[in-house]
C-alpha cells in the first residue's frame, strides 16, 4: 500500500483503467482475479494436460487415496474413484465442463440479451412493451427451477442442461440491457451525440457500450456463479450430465455413496468447484467496490 | 450582545495523505436582527462555514475556533447535547434545491408538522392536533401561500421549485429562530420566484426580527437589502464590511473584479456588448492553492509582497486582506 | 449589416402530459410561434418554467420533431428530417457541460466525431480543425489527449462552446447554458462568446430567465407564456415600454 504520495497531481488515465488500479488495491481481489484467471486457463486446456482419460477405468486401482497420503501413488495425485478413474483428470475434464460451459452460456446469453435488450431500449410505444415485457414472467420464477423445467422438457444430458442455463438466464440480462440502455438514451452527451449527426449504429457504438460495460461485466460475473452452481446441481441431482461424464456435480453425487471410505472422492471436487465460485464471487465483489469508490473520486 | 461571534475559525478535511485547509482564520461576527451577505464561488468554502456553524459536518472535518459565541453562549465549551439543542432552537437553514431537500415519500402537511415544536402545544389529545393544523395553516399563510388545503395533500414533485423554497422557509421559521442561514436559496430559482423569496425573507427579518445570513454567488440579489456583506476567496475571508461602505470603494482587487464581472453594475447602457472585466485564470482547487495571497496568480496589481499571506487589516469599518489595496474611491456610474 | 435569413413559421409541438397540479393541465401546446433571425444579433427567448422555451430550442436544434411548422433558411424550406442542416448550421451549447460530455472518451476524439459523421475531410485535416477550434476557446491543443473528468466546470463548458464551433455554424442556441457559473467564469465564458460573435458573425438564439445578462447581451427579446410569444421586439423598445403583463413583472425583478 502506498503510504506516501509525493505529488497528488490528477491522471489523465480512461475511466477503465481508473477502475482497474482502484481494483488493484485491493488484495484479495487481485489474488482471486488470479485464481479466476487460471481456472479459465485450466478449462481451456485440462482436457490436454490431463494424465489420464477421465474415462479410464483401472480395476486394479480402486479408490487410491491422494498421493500425500501414506498409500497413495505419485501416478495419480488426486487419488482414483470407485471404478479406478483418475481423480485429476477427472476434476480437469470437470473444470471445463462446469466452470468452462458456465462462461459460455453466459457468453451466449449476454449476446442475445445485448442484442434483444438494445432493440428494446431503442424502440418506443407498443413494439417498446412488447419487448420489454415478453420475457419478464421469467423474471419471477428462480433460474434453477426453470432450469429443472426445460431439462424435464428436453431431457436429461450436458447438452441439454446447457442450453437450460442459457434460457433461463436470458431475460435477467435483457432487462438488465433495456434498463441501462433506456437510462443511458435519456443522457446530455447521447442526445448531444444525436445533435451531431450520429445514427443509431453510432450512437451505440460510440456511447453506449463505453458506458455499459462496466455493468455488464459486473453482471456478467454473478450470473457465471449462478450459472455454475445451475450446471453443478442438475448434474448433482441426477437430471445435467449423466455418469461417466466428468462433470463436478455428477462426480459429487456419485461418490456420495463412498464418502466415509474415501472423503477425497467428494471432497477433491467440492473444493475445485468452491474455489471456481469464490473466486468469481470476490471478483465481481471487488469490481463493484471500484466502481463505487471511482465514482467518489 | 452580538448574535453570533466567531473568530480565526479554521476547517481542515483530515484525509488519508494530507490534512486540506478548507477554510483559514474566518472571522465573522453579526449584529442582533442583521443581514449579512456571505459572496463567493465554488470553491470558497462559504457552505462550509454554515454547516459548520449548525453543526452538520461529519467526523472527517476538523472545525476549531478560538471564539465560536452564538448570542453570548460559548458554543466550544458546551457538551454535544447542549450544544445541538441551543442550535436547533435557535438556528434554521434553507438549501439550494428544494424540491429535493423534502421527502418525496410523505405529503407536506407531515412534512410541515415535524418542524413544529413540541412545546406549544398543550391540551387534550384531540385539541393538540387541531391546534397543529391552524398552526401550519398559518406558516403557510405567512409565507406567501393561499390555498393550503391543496398544498398539505400534494407531494413535493408536484409542486414547482418556488413554492417548495417557500414550504422549506415556512419550515424553518416554525421555531421562530433567531437565526436563518440561507445556504443559495435563490440559485436554482428563476428570477420572479427568487424576487418573492427575497422579499419573503426581507420581510421575516424586518418583522420577526431574524437575523439573516445569505450565502449566494450572485452579487446582484443581495446588495440592496444586506445590511452587511462579507466576501470569501478559497478558503479565506478577503473583505467583510458594512453594504455601501464595500459598494462605494471595495478595497480588496477581487471584490472590484466581482462587481465588474456583473453586466449591470457598470452602467446603465443597454446592449453594451463590450467586453466585460473578467480576472484571468481559474479558481484554484484545494489541493494546489498558491502559497501566500491566494489571489495572487489572478491578481492584476500583484507585486513581489505577495507570497506572503496578507494580514487582517481594518480600515473605517472595513475588513480586508491585501498588500496592496485599493485606494481610490470608485463610484457605481 | 444584418439581413434576415432563418425564418420560422408557426410552429407548433403538443405534448400529451398527465395532469399535474401547477402544470398546465393535460396537453401541453406549444405554439404557434413565428419569428425571424437576422445575421450577426443575439435574440433572448425568456419565460417562466414550462413557457415553452427549452421546448423551442430543441425544436430548432431537431433534437425533437414538431408538429407542424416550416422553417425557412435564405429563402428555401428546410426538411425536419434533414439531419445533416441542422448539425451543421444550427447548433446547441448543453446547460450542464460536464454531463454532456462522454466520460469514456478523450475529447479529441469527442470534438473529431461531428466531423467524422457530417464531413469529407482527411484525417490530417480533421486534427487542424480540432487544434484551432480548441485554440480559439482558450484551450490548448495538449487538452484534445484529456478525459473530460479532468477539466474543471469552465473548461468543460468552453469544450462544449468548441464542440458546437467545429462544424462552422450559422445558429448557435445557448440553452440556460451561463447560469450555473460562477461570476468570474461567467464574465470569461460571456468575453469569449462576444469574440466568437464579432469573429464570426454568428447568430446566437439566448434561453436564460437571468434579466440583467439578457439585457446587456441581446438585441432582440422574444418573451413567451403558456407556449405562445406574448411579445417581442428589440431590446430597447420592449424594456422601454413594456406591454403584457408577464413583461412588466420580468422586468421588475431588475429593479429591487
Amino acid at each position: 500500500m502506498v503510504k506516501f504520495r509525493f505529488f497528488s497531481s490528477p491522471n489523465n488515465s480512461s475511466p477503465l483503467r481508473q477502475l482497474w488500479r482502484l481494483f488493484q488495491r485491493n488484495h484479495f481481489a487481485l489474488v482471486a482475479s488470479w485464481v479466476f484467471i487460471f481456472m479459465i486457463l485450466m478449462a481451456i486446456l485440462g482436457p490436454l494436460l490431463a494424465p489420464y482419460s477421465p474415462y479410464m477405468q483401472q480395476a486394479d486401482m480402486l479408490l487410491v487415496p491422494p498421493s500425500w497420503d501414506v498409500n497413495g501413488y505419485i501416478q495419480s495425485p488426486f487419488g482414483t474413484d470407485a471404478l479406478g478413474r483418475d481423480i485429476l483428470s477427472r476434476i480437469l475434464a470437470g473444470i471445463s465442463y462446469s466452470f468452462g460451459l458456465a462462461i459460455v452460456a453466459v457468453a451466449l446469453a449476454l449476446s442475445l440479451g445485448l442484442l434483444i435488450g438494445t432493440l428494446a431500449g431503442f424502440s418506443k410505444g407498443i413494439r417498446a412493451s412488447f419487448l420489454n415485457h415478453i420475457l419478464d414472467i421469467a423474471l419471477t420464477m428462480p433460474s434453477l427451477l426453470i432450469a429443472i423445467v426445460i431439462v424435464a422438457i428436453l431431457g436429461p444430458g450436458i447438452a441439454n442442461s446447457f442450453w437450460a442455463v442459457v434460457l433461463a438466464m436470458l431475460p435477467q440480462f435483457i432487462h438488465h440491457i433495456r434498463t441501462e440502455v433506456a437510462d443511458l438514451l435519456d443522457k446530455d452527451f447521447v442526445i448531444a451525440y444525436r445533435l451531431d449527426g450520429a445514427n443509431n449504429w453510432q450512437v451505440f457504438r460510440f456511447a453506449l457500450v463505453p458506458n455499459m460495460i462496466e455493468n455488464i461485466v459486473i453482471f456478467s460475473t454473478m450470473a457465471i456463479s449462478a450459472a455454475v452452481l445451475d450446471i453443478v446441481v442438475l448434474g448433482f441431482i441426477g437430471i445435467g450430465a449423466q455418469s461417466p461424464e466428468p462433470e463436478l456435480g455428477t462426480m459429487i453425487a456419485d461418490s456420495l455413496g463412498v464418502f466415509y471410505l474415501s472423503p477425497w472422492t467428494v471432497m477433491l471436487p467440492g473444493i475445485t468447484l468452491f474455489l471456481c465460485i469464490l473466486s468469481t464471487n470476490i471478483v465481481g465483489d471487488g469490481l463493484r467496490h471500484a466502481l463505487k469508490e471511482r465514482r467518489l473520486q | 450582545m452580538r448574535l453570533l461571534d466567531i473568530r480565526n475559525l479554521n476547517i481542515e478535511l483530515v484525509t488519508n495523505d494530507s490534512r486540506i485547509k478548507a477554510v483559514e482564520s474566518a472571522n465573522f461576527s453579526m449584529k442582533m436582527a442583521e443581514v449579512s451577505g456571505l459572496i463567493g464561488e465554488s470553491g470558497s468554502g462559504k457552505s462550509l462555514v454554515a454547516k459548520a456553524l449548525v453543526g452538520m459536518l461529519n467526523n472527517r472535518w476538523q472545525v476549531t475556533a478560538d471564539r465560536l459565541h452564538f448570542m453570548g453562549q460559548d458554543l466550544n465549551r458546551m457538551s454535544d447535547v447542549k450544544r445541538r439543542k441551543v442550535i436547533s432552537d435557535n438556528i434554521s437553514m434553507i438549501y439550494q434545491e428544494p424540491r429535493s431537500c423534502l421527502d418525496p415519500t410523505t405529503n407536506i402537511f407531515s412534512q410541515l408538522e415535524e418542524s413544529l415544536p413540541d412545546y406549544e402545544f398543550s391540551g387534550w389529545f384531540g385539541v393538540r392536533k387541531e391546534l397543529r393544523v391552524k398552526k401550519c395553516i398559518r406558516l403557510l399563510h405567512k409565507v406567501g401561500i393561499k390555498e393550503h388545503q391543496k398544498v398539505f395533500n400534494s407531494y413535493p414533485h408536484m409542486l414547482s421549485e418556488g413554492i417548495c423554497q417557500k414550504i422549506m422557509i415556512a419550515m424553518a421559521i416554525a421555531k421562530e429562530p433567531k437565526l436563518l442561514i440561507a445556504d443559495e436559496p435563490t440559485t436554482a430559482l428563476e428570477s420572479s420566484t427568487s424576487l418573492q423569496v427575497i422579499k419573503l425573507l426581507r420581510s421575516l427579518n424586518q418583522l420577526k426580527d431574524m437575523g439573516v445570513i445569505f450565502i449566494t454567488h450572485d452579487l446582484f440579489s443581495i446588495t440592496s437589502w444586506a445590511d452587511s456583506i462579507n466576501v470569501m476567496y478559497c478558503g479565506q475571508l478577503i473583505e467583510s464590511g458594512l453594504t455601501k461602505n464595500i459598494i462605494n470603494s471595495p478595497k480588496h482587487p477581487y471584490t472590484k473584479a466581482l462587481f465588474d464581472s456583473e453586466p449591470d453594475f457598470n452602467s446603465q447602457d443597454v446592449n453594451n456588448k463590450q467586453k466585460l472585466y473578467a480576472l484571468k485564470g481559474t479558481i484554484p482547487t484545494l489541493q494546489h492553492l498558491p502559497i501566500g495571497c491566494r489571489l495572487g496568480p489572478r491578481c492584476p496589481n500583484a507585486q513581489k509582497a505577495c507570497v506572503k499571506m496578507p494580514e487582517q487589516q481594518k480600515v473605517k469599518g472595513q475588513y480586508f486582506r491585501c498588500h496592496y489595496p485599493l485606494t481610490q474611491n470608485w463610484k457605481k456610474a | 449589416m444584418s439581413t434576415e435569413f432563418i425564418k420560422v413559421n408557426k410552429l407548433t409541438k403538443c405534448y400529451k402530459d398527465k395532469a399535474h397540479w401547477f402544470k398546465k393541465g393535460k396537453d401541453v401546446t406549444i405554439g404557434p410561434v413565428s419569428f425571424t433571425l437576422n445575421k450577426g444579433e443575439t435574440i433572448a427567448i425568456v419565460g417562466e418554467a414550462g413557457s415553452g422555451k427549452s421546448t423551442i430550442a430543441r425544436l430548432l436544434a431537431a433534437a425533437e420533431d414538431p408538429d407542424s411548422g416550416t422553417l425557412t433558411h435564405k429563402g428555401i424550406d428546410v426538411d425536419w428530417n434533414d439531419t445533416s442542416f441542422f448539425c451543421k448550421n444550427i447548433r446547441l451549447i448543453f446547460q450542464d457541460a460536464q454531463k454532456s460530455l462522454n466520460p469514456t472518451i478523450k475529447i479529441g476524439q469527442q470534438l473529431e466525431q461531428p466531423l467524422i459523421f457530417n464531413t469529407d475531410l482527411d484525417e490530417e485535416q480533421r486534427q487542424d480543425k480540432i487544434h484551432a477550434s480548441l485554440r480559439m476557446v482558450g484551450l490548448l491543443p495538449e487538452h484534445a489527449e484529456y478525459y473530460p473528468h479532468m477539466f474543471s466546470g469552465g473548461q468543460a463548458q468552453r469544450i462544449s462552446i468548441a464542440r458546437a464551433l467545429i462544424l462552422d455554424p450559422e445558429v448557435v442556441i445557448i440553452d440556460e447554458s451561463l447560469a450555473p457559473l460562477d461570476p468570474s467564469l461567467r464574465a470569461q465564458v460571456i468575453n469569449l462568446l462576444i469574440e466568437l460573435q464579432q469573429q464570426q458573425q454568428l447568430t446566437y438564439i439566448l434561453i436564460s430567465h437571468q434579466i440583467s445578462l439578457i439585457k446587456y447581451l441581446s438585441d432582440r427579446i422574444i418573451i413567451m407564456d403558456n407556449g405562445q410569444i406574448v411579445e417581442q421586439g428589440s431590446i430597447t423598445e420592449v424594456f422601454a415600454n413594456p406591454s403584457h403583463n408577464k413583461t412588466k413583472k420580468l422586468l421588475n425583478s431588475l429593479n429591487m
